[in-house]
């Protein structure tokens, strides 16, 4: 008996694509949020490399930026560290937040609607801190 | 590769399923702090535009508490939300990286001793306020 035996069939409630859609068994190609893949019976939305390594990478350079601005006093009026921090809080929170929206729970409806909120969250967050950049 | 004896998964057999259940436990928790500091960027980009952008002016004379609302004592609250938060969302990312290159790391030991610095952290946070 080989050791994918064991594995929960693909017909468990949880590993069940929902009507329309296929399960995509590898993490080639592009992903969307219609992307699934079942790992152990567990379906989910696979990230894609490029926004994995993006968030990892912006991670750890969040931490010692994050500390000169606040423990340097006039770091925040230095444009390029602080532009350099607004654009990797950016995008670190944006792939968060697709990738809380990418778990699906509900509805691909309701993930959509949280990519939609991501994509705001950049595009107000980016304009009113580049206005504030500008106005230091 | 075979198995002498064929078991069902999800294996019981450290009866985990018994106990806390740390891993959806410590996601669920990393991911609201996450939440909790793209709140807290929200309220300080756009609150530090309103007081230093001049188009936002009109929104700043109706609303002229805004100007020094951060050194007011009652706004060091949120610190006791957020310093836990980071520290927690910093802690348990890092610990992921290390993982990806290879590290093990106990799961159990990770979670209380990064819970437990999350926790002092809010402490100190409380401390600020209150000695604000």
């Amino acid at each position: 008996m080989s050791l994918t035996d064991h594995a929960i069939p693909a017909s468990a409630d949880n590993s069940r694509p929902p009507a329309g859609e296929t399960v995509d068994t590898t993490t080639a190609g592009t992903v969307t949020l219609k992307s699934r893949r079942s790992v152990y019976g567990r379906s989910g939305t696979p990230t894609s490399l490029g926004m994995w390594m993006f968030q990892r990478l912006s991670g750890v350079l969040l931490g010692p930026l994050v500390f000169v601005h606040i423990l340097v006093p006039s770091a925040p009026k230095i444009v390029w560290v602080s532009s350099l921090l607004l654009a990797i809080i950016l995008g670190h929170a944006f792939v968060g937040l697709w990738r809380v929206a990418a778990m699906r729970r509900f509805s691909l409806s309701l993930a959509r609607f949280g990519v939609a909120l991501s994509v705001l969250f950049v595009v107000v967050i980016g304009v009113f801190g580049i206005a504030l950049i500008c106005s230091l | 590769m075979t198995a002498a004896k064929s078991l069902p998964l999800p294996r019981d057999s450290t009866r985990q399923s018994r106990g806390l259940l740390y891993g959806p436990l410590v996601k669920r928790i990393n991911r609201t702090c996450g939440g909790v500091i793209i709140a807290f960027v929200i309220v300080h980009v756009v609150g530090l535009a309103v007081v230093y952008w001049s188009a936002m002016s009109p929104v700043l004379h109706a609303l002229p508490w805004l100007d020094g609302v951060n050194r007011r004592t009652w706004f060091h609250a949120i610190y006791f939300i957020l310093f836990p938060a980071i520290v927690f969302h910093t802690l348990y990312s890092l610990k992921l990286i290390a993982m990806d290159f290879g590290l093990r790391v106990s799961y159990r030991i990770s979670f209380w001793v990064i819970s437990v610095l999350a926790v002092a952290a809010a402490f100190w946070g409380a401390f600020g306020y209150v000695s604000h």
